[in-house]
């Protein structure tokens, strides 16, 4: 391509600079959306790992047991017997900082002296310096990292104020440790008897870190036999919690691609307007001799102008936008997976690559059937509109067919696969198809009102201009009935899983009254309530995370008595005959995500380690829960007692006789627990809307997107307005001129960009809620392993189509002032 | 029926170096005349024709129409002069491509409020045309279009009828069809036609032929 054919595509862009800014301001949104959304993700990611690793450290295994944890003495005996040097102590437990909001910390009890090989933030006896003495030797001392430090507010000397299990307590900072990356955020080291003192743990170790060998792990599993400690992979928790997460980021990712679709609508559109502008100038270098490909490098040299102008705002825009969604996403992060993930934007050379590809690539790859199209152009003066419009009618009804065989395919795909990446390929060709279809549907719209519109030139302007310029208005719906169709499936997705959550959450929270307190109630606190005369009776609970070798399972222990039923909605297996099995056999019933994360259905055997022991489970049902993404084994808290050694009551549930006065009642537990330290009386009803408040809190990051690609259709629609409405200055000009006034022809503009917004609001029905069916039955299910019932009410739909109104219409405004300040003269001109 | 008076029409574009298309124009149009503007290309005829039909307004002097200065008038009411008062043709016809031939006649009507009883049928037969109204018009040849446009210009009975090189993308008879089509209709109805040409064989048939050369009124006869 020569120079000067490059210069005459290049000044053409800049004589239509709204047009050509437009189209840069789509591809620098999506490119923006992506980046900032990958390196949300990235981020949320690193500070998982970082904060997992700062607790497992360099270990490749660990001795765990059981609710108990490890007798002390086997640390001994592991460094004496049996020569594992490379072993160290660890005790684990929560505390809250009442000063700073309650801030929730890890107290982390290590052996400076085994420290060393295991490189965690406290670096052993060297890392602390003068500090280790009096770690070592005071009680109460501990020692933060730089960064949490400043967050506490505190230095080396300073006294800090917690609450460990409820009870106040005063802790010393005797050091500060050197942490540039910040890895030891919300972590506060102890040496391990302060630990062990303070967490009520005396003689018992969490757990003991191991840097060994394939083999020592044989010889050591063998020494271990008779003993209730096992050893687990130290990777296998943290491994499973960021498996558990990726689910979350691949949604994420997908919403953030939804915004690429749309603005390789809008780059589609604005080269499809250039091809036509140009064809005159095309066909005259044509007829001059200029090859057919140096007008298609002309064009996709245009494309790659507007990329690359686009994609280095979107660049920009993104690492900004990122600042913002990395806090939402640690927000989910921290409320569903993991409660220590906290940590700034990281910068990831993939996303800035991602969205170089996403903006380059999605512009030149957009580009390519316009750009075709103007090489297409026959070396004469040019094809008349007509022409063109001609062709994009034919073009409507193969595109209606390839859009019927792109919604079938994705039918396939989704039905063949059991995978969550193919559920996204069906739900983006459920999108394109729907888009391909948007066309015919213009095409269907002009039919219909057609008899209304005869005999009325002002109506009929509106109409048959929509559907004349059916190369324009094809692509203005087809862009913005999938940016509402998202606004709606995700509305209703969200409307219908909160709909499950709160069925969920008034059968999970048929207690009136939750008794909390880690670790410190037991059966006579429990029995203490259920002797009160206004309670019929109470359930007992208890947590336990059990390490395996595929990571942590949840075990929920729940004692009641025997004339009441387990109140959970049993999704799979008879309900009856699962309940009947779980009171009367050693069968659990597992929560959807649990059945769905490791493969089981009913009648299947789960393994779970106990001491020794390596019982199995007969899955006696599959049960709907929303507490856990992990998932949830529910068992019979006296099998649980047996198998794991463990009496201790984490929460006692205390149901009230009918018309009996609830404050009263609050009065009475409360005196029941008074003893016991951190014990927490707490209304069911505030227990519900708190679990609401951390739904809605999970989904804000979904809304943030959802509009991010609401956006970037508006933009494509205002772009192709404008297109349409430049196209049509001359006709503009006539009307003008034979006496429509100025508001006659902003109230035509508004008048059938109002049209187009309403037929892609209706467009956008069907296809939100095949959207919104898709995201209920079938990513939730595959991503989270959640069922939930579908709810459709009127009102995201007319949201919806609203929705689109108002923005066809506001995308007028711009058009409909040009066109009303047109100068009849200047028009008729063309100028 | 109104006279036309102009005086001193002067119109530029471009404030930082002015290029003139007119200069210093006067004259006068009375009702019923069939007024015929000739010049070479770029000399500022049509400037002329769309300054008398208030397309656009002078950068200096009058245009008055029943003695008002139709700059004095807000855009609102230079809109219903148009409408009510005048019918533009032009050279490429301009019909709207959206609208059947039929819609294209009702729209002067549809704008006017008048009421529509046979006057589509009626003008579509005065133009040869009976019969094609539910054609669309990139359905009709180059002479067919300008009939039509012709019947729209006429068919809510303006005063003026203001032509802009009419037959400049016509073959010679279709030419002069529309000529002596235009011409009929508006001697018919003592309307005024206002025409911009090439055509130095239509000047014979003019009432006053006005001759622009460089912006400048050279020469104004009366036959």
């Amino acid at each position: 391509m020569s120079a000067l054919i490059g210069r005459i595509g290049r000044r053409d862009l800049r004589r239509h600079p709204l047009q050509t800014a437009l189209a840069m301001v789509g591809v620098a949104i999506a490119v923006a959306v992506v980046v900032a959304v990958d390196l949300a993700n990235y981020s949320a990611r690193e500070a998982m790992r970082v904060s997992l690793e700062s607790v497992t450290g360099r270990a490749t295994h660990q001795i765990v047991a059981g609710p108990q944890g490890v007798n002390e003495q086997l640390y001994t005996q592991l460094r004496t017997e049996l020569g594992i040097r490379q072993a160290a102590p660890v005790i684990e437990g929560g505390l809250t900082v009442p000063s700073v909001d309650g801030r929730p910390l890890t107290l982390l009890g290590l052996d400076a002296f085994a420290e060393g090989p295991f490189q965690r933030p406290l670096g052993g006896a060297q890392g602390l310096g003068e500090a280790f003495d009096d770690l070592f030797l005071r009680d109460n001392a501990i020692a933060l990292g730089q960064g949490e430090a400043a967050r506490l507010g505190v230095a080396e000397g300073d006294p800090l104020a917690v609450r460990i299990g409820g009870e106040p307590q005063t802790l010393k900072v005797v050091a500060v440790i050197d942490d540039a990356d910040d890895q030891a955020r919300g972590l506060a080291f102890a040496d391990i008897a302060t630990a062990q003192s303070k967490l009520g743990k005396v003689d018992r170790l969490d757990r003991i870190d191991l840097m060994i060998t394939e083999a020592q792990v044989t010889r050591l599993e063998a020494a271990l036999n008779d003993t209730q400690a096992r050893i687990v992979p130290a990777a296998a928790s943290s491994t499973a919690v960021l498996a558990m997460s990726r689910a979350f980021r691949i949604n994420l990712t997908a919403l953030s691609l939804l915004a690429v679709v749309v603005g390789a609508f809008l780059v589609f559109n604005t080269l499809g307007f250039l091809a036509v502008r140009r064809r005159p100038t095309i066909g005259t270098l044509r007829a001059m001799g200029v090859q057919r490909r140096e007008i298609l490098g002309q064009m996709l040299g245009d494309a790659l102008l507007i990329g690359v102008i686009g994609t280095l705002v979107g660049l920009v825009l993104g690492y900004a936008l990122a600042h913002s969604l990395v806090g939402l996403v640690l927000q989910t992060v921290n409320d569903v997976y993991f409660e220590r993930a906290a940590g700034d934007l990281v910068l990831s050379g993939w996303s800035l690559a991602a969205g170089l590809l996403v903006g380059l690539g999605g512009s030149v790859v957009a580009a390519l059937a316009p750009a075709r199209e103007a090489a297409a152009t026959p070396p004469r003066a040019a094809l008349s509109r007509a022409d063109l419009e001609i062709r994009a009618r034919r073009l409507a009804g193969r595109a209606a067919v390839a859009g019927v065989i792109i919604l079938l395919i994705g039918g396939l795909i989704i039905a063949l696969s059991n995978g969550l990446i193919a559920a996204f390929v069906g739900l983006f060709a459920l999108i394109l198809g729907a888009a391909f279809l948007a066309p015919v549907v213009v095409l269907i719209m002009g039919a219909v009102l057609r008899p209304w519109v005869q005999g009325r030139p002002l109506g009929g302007l509106i109409v048959e201009g929509a559907v004349a310029s059916l190369s324009r208005t094809g692509v203005a719906v087809a862009a913005l009935s999938v940016a509402v169709a998202a606004v709606i499936g995700v509305a209703v997705m969200i409307e219908s899983f909160r709909g499950s959550v709160i069925d969920w959450l008034e059968g999970a929270l048929s207690a009136d009254f939750y008794v909390t307190a880690a670790a410190n109630l037991n059966d006579q606190h429990a029995d203490q309530m259920a002797q009160l005369t206004d309670v019929s009776f109470v359930s007992r609970s208890q947590w336990y995370s059990l390490p395996t070798q595929d990571g942590p399972v949840e075990i929920w222990a729940l004692g009641l008595p025997l004339d009441q039923p387990v109140d959970v909605n049993i999704q799979s297996g008879n309900r009856d005959e699962a309940l009947q099995a779980w009171r009367n056999t050693p069968a659990v019933l597992i929560s959807e995500p649990f059945a769905m994360r490791r493969g089981l259905a009913v009648g299947d055997q789960l393994i779970l380690p106990a001491g020794p022991d390596r019982p199995t489970f007969t899955i006696a049902g599959v049960y709907r829960d929303y507490a856990s993404p992990t998932g949830v084994v529910l068992m019979r808290r006296s099998l649980y007692e047996r198998l794991y050694d463990d009496t201790a009551i984490a929460g006692i549930g205390v149901h009230i006789r009918a018309d009996r006065s609830r404050e009263a009642m609050r009065d009475q537990l409360e005196m029941a627990v008074g003893g016991v330290a951190g014990a927490r009386v707490t209304d069911n009803a505030a227990v519900f809307e708190q679990s609401l408040i951390i739904f809605d809190r999970t989904f804000a990051i979904t809304e943030v997107l959802r509009w991010l690609a609401g956006l970037v259709a508006f933009v494509g629609v205002v772009s192709a307005l404008m297109a349409l409405h430049l196209d049509r200055l001359r006709e503009f000009a006539v009307l003008r001129a034979m006496g429509l006034s100025r508001q006659g022809l902003a109230g035509v503009v508004g008048g059938q960009s109002g049209l187009l917004g309403l037929v892609a609001g209706l467009w956008s029905i069907p296809l939100g809620i095949a959207l919104a069916g898709l995201l209920v039955f079938v990513i939730n299910r595959r991503a989270y392993g959640w069922s939930m019932g579908f709810e459709l009410h009127a009102s995201p739909l007319i949201e919806g189509v609203v929705l689109a109104v108002v923005a066809a219409l506001l995308a007028a405004i711009i058009p409909a002032w040009r066109a009303a300040r047109l100068s009849p003269a200047q028009g008729l001109k063309g100028e | 029926m109104a006279d036309i008076a102009f005086h001193s029409l002067t119109r530029w574009y471009g404030d930082a170096s002015p290029r003139v298309v007119l200069s210093d124009v006067s004259g006068q149009i009375r009702a019923g005349e069939f007024v015929v503007v000739v010049g070479r290309s770029g000399s500022g005829k049509s400037t002329l024709l769309n300054l008398l039909g208030g397309l656009e307004l002078p950068s200096q002097g009058t245009v008055a129409i029943d003695g008002i200065d139709i700059a004095t008038l807000t855009d609102r009411e230079l809109t219903a002069l148009r409408r009510k008062r005048m019918g533009f043709v032009f050279q490429s016809y301009n019909l709207i491509s959206t609208l059947s031939v039929a819609d294209n006649l009702r729209l002067p009507l549809s704008l006017n409020g008048i009421a529509e009883t046979d006057q589509v049928d009626t003008w579509l037969e005065r133009v040869g045309l009976a019969g094609r109204g539910d054609d669309w018009p990139d359905r009709l040849s180059g002479g067919e279009q300008q009939r039509v446009a012709i019947a729209r210009a006429l068919i809510h009975e303006p005063e003026f009828i203001l032509a802009d090189e009419p037959t400049g993308n016509l073959d010679l008879e279709n030419a002069e069809r529309v000529v002596a089509l235009l011409d009929g209709l508006c001697r018919d109805a003592g309307r005024t036609l206002i025409m911009v040409t090439h055509a130095l064989e239509v000047a014979g048939m003019a009432d006053q032929l006005l001759t622009i050369r460089e912006g400048q009124l050279v020469t104004a006869d009366s036959q």
